[in-house]
């Protein structure tokens, strides 16, 4: 799956160029942009696209608007008439709404709509503030959003969807913050899942779904470890995110290799994210004190936590199996540290320094796989973050050094030895294939900052 | 359902029209009613409910969605002496019911318990907090919203303790309604 998915809209632009210029005909251009799940008729109505995003900010300021009005707090004015008011506008609002859609002016529709939502939406609140609600606050966001739910299945448009994810957000997060549980968080996900992967593509959605299913597991296994009653954070949480992160890289490989070009397009996005956060990972626990900690903290079931661990990367491999070596060795690689890792910790003796150096060592080989990733499917992404992982990986352990001076330099020798040894056996394989590879990548971002230059 | 075409996919059709409008006109009736079940929840007490008077402490923040609003910290929050514990150990979240009586014309707590007393005052509420010592408790009254100079003026009038009207039905629910001056310099709006 490369990268070029993420850029669809200035792929089509760039194939309308080649069309006018008559590099290709119209007909290659739209066999190519078919290849990405676009066309060259795609995006013609930019004007149109446009108004409508100008007009779906404007609805939403309209809105903010009309929650600080309420905030003021009219008490001049009689509560009967506030409500009623409040009431006749969003009542009126939605009926616009349903008007337009009547009418198949489904834009409209759901710029009627969305105001219509955040206007009753400011009537859940305004009631509250009449009478003085000091229940349960963040059950006025639960309603609000459970209220404007089912509109998401009706108008399918991701603005209001969109809306609908924000205030289920909103609501998980003061829920947590209360110590309540927001049990039934998943049920806005689903509905906004539905919705982009069956009916409307957008990353950011997509991104909302699964940063929100994150936040969501890990919230329900703290509020497991604190009996129901309150959440608590334990330690054995580490194992079973890095668990969640293999599962959600393997699943990221498996949308890569669909026939569906939006599914690519998150899977994608998804593993792009996941490798930054496992570098982000493994340079935490390339220090010392780390792992120190990690050694002699409790844990409430630490053999659990290595089972399922071991179970979330079986799982997590049979997901990204079909996607080619890129996908299964550096996911194996980690799984397996991670897995040796915090068994050793059971043994009760002091291994800090020598999983620190393991450690170290993964970055190295991660930093390496990612370089020949890159040049491999001549993506400059890949390329470069192996070569900042390793750059950034030198910097930190001369300034920090493992074992003090001759720690750190025999860290270095390795790490030069492996380096030395990458190198001869991609030579080997490789054989003549290889300047050429490195020429593209090396012209691929030469372009980019002849481009830049100018 | 998707379907594909050439590996390129082709979304699928929106429900069909029809669907959607009747959807579209259920959300309507859905908002509606949500609204008037809040609005009836919040009147129901001030409308059936009798009047007590209940003792507090003002703090003033500001709240996201509903603007300034005194926080009130009623004495009957903080649950402390032996005689007032329930018989059995209350859970946190669970319901929770305290007998009130009346002395010198402010409503104190007699009783706490897990079901609703047959007769006399009772307010009810949530545990929030549960130890052996004492207990915490919510009762849907601890905000009182104002206008921002206002709700800065009540707190300022009131440093120590003021008097608020609290409606109670018979179920227990509380509504609070308007706060009562006690000393003769008040500058309180009392509405």
């Amino acid at each position: 799956m490369r990268l070029i998915n993420l850029l669809k809209k200035e792929l089509v632009q760039e194939a309308r160029d080649w069309v006018k210029e008559d590099i290709i005909s119209r007909e290659q251009a739209n066999v190519i942009l078919a290849r990405y799940g676009q066309s060259l008729e795609q995006g013609q109505g930019k004007g149109a696209f446009g108004y409508y995003v100008l007009m779906s900010l404007a609805v939403f300021f309209a809105g903010l608007s009309l929650l600080l009005l309420v905030s003021e707090n009219w008490n001049q004015i009689p509560r009967m008439l506030r409500m009623v008011g409040l009431l006749v506008l969003t009542l009126s609002s939605n009926g616009m709404g349903l008007f337009y859609f009547r009418r198949q002016n489904y834009r409209a529709s759901v710029l009627w709509l969305l105001f219509g939502s955040i206007s009753y939406g400011v009537s859940i609140m305004l009631i509250a503030q009449i009478y003085h609600l000091g229940e349960h606050f963040p059950d006025g966001i639960y309603w609000w959003a459970l209220g404007v739910l089912p509109l998401v299945v009706a108008t399918q448009s991701r603005l209001i969807a969109f809306l609908v994810a924000a205030l289920a957000f909103i609501w998980m997060f003061v829920e947590a913050g209360l110590e309540f549980f927001p049990l039934s968080f998943p049920i806005f996900i689903l509905v906004v899942g539905w919705l982009i992967f069956w009916h409307k593509t957008s990353n950011l959605l997509y991104l909302m779904v699964i940063t929100g299913a994150l936040i969501w597991l890990n919230l329900s296994v703290s509020w497991l470890v604190g009996g129901r009653i309150e959440y608590e954070v334990s330690t054995d949480m580490v194992l079973f995110n890095i668990g969640l992160g293999l599962i959600f890289n393997g699943f990221s490989w498996r949308l890569m290799s669909s026939h569906n070009s939006h599914w690519k397009s998150y899977g994608l996005v998804s593993h792009l994210w996941l490798l930054r956060a496992s570098l982000i990972t493994l340079f935490i626990f390339s220090f010392d004190d780390v792992w120190h900690e990690f050694q002699f903290v409790d844990y409430q079931a630490f053999w659990w936590s290595v089972t399922y661990l071991f179970v979330a990367g079986v799982a997590g491999l049979s997901l990204a199996r079909r996607s080619g070596k890129h996908a299964y060795l550096p996911m194996t690689m980690i799984w397996l540290y991670f897995l040796i890792s915090f068994s050793l910790l059971s043994l009760n003796q002091n291994l800090s320094f020598y999983l620190t150096l393991l450690t170290n060592i993964v970055l190295v080989v991660m930093g390496i796989l990612l370089i020949r990733r890159g040049i491999h499917q001549v993506e400059s992404h890949y390329f470069y973050t192996g070569v900042v992982t390793l750059l950034i990986l030198a910097f930190i352990r001369y300034f920090d050094l493992i074992g003090g001076y001759l720690g750190g330099a025999a860290l270095f020798l390795v790490a030069a030895s492996i380096l030395l040894g990458a190198a001869r056996y991609w030579k080997k394989v490789q054989g003549d294939e290889q300047p050429d590879d490195i020429n593209s990548v090396v012209e691929s971002t030469q372009g980019g900052r002849d481009h830049d230059s100018i | 359902m998707t379907q594909f075409k050439r590996g390129i996919a082709v979304v699928s059709k929106p429900v069909s029209k029809k669907l959607s409008t009747i959807l579209i006109a259920l959300v309507i009736i859905l908002q509606v009613s949500i609204l008037i079940v809040e609005y009836l929840g919040s009147v129901w007490p001030i409308w059936y409910g009798k009047a007590v008077v209940l003792e507090t402490q003002p703090i003033d923040p500001r709240s996201l969605f509903r603007g300034n609003y005194v926080r009130l910290n009623f004495d009957i929050n903080r649950l402390e002496q032996d005689e007032l514990m329930p018989d059995n150990l209350l859970k946190v979240g669970s319901v929770a019911y305290l007998q009130l009586k009346e002395f010198d014309g402010v409503w104190r707590p007699v009783k706490l318990s897990s079901q609703a007393p047959e007769s006399g005052d009772f307010i009810r509420g949530r545990v929030r907090e549960a130890y052996p010592s004492h207990y915490r408790l919510d009762y849907g009254i601890e905000a009182f919203f104002m206008p921002k100079e206002e709700a800065l003026t009540l707190q300022n009038d009131v440093r120590s303790y003021s008097q608020f009207k609290v409606y109670i039905s018979k179920s227990g629910k509380a509504r609070v309604n308007s706060v009562l001056c006690i000393d003769e310099n008040c500058t309180i709006p009392r509405n």
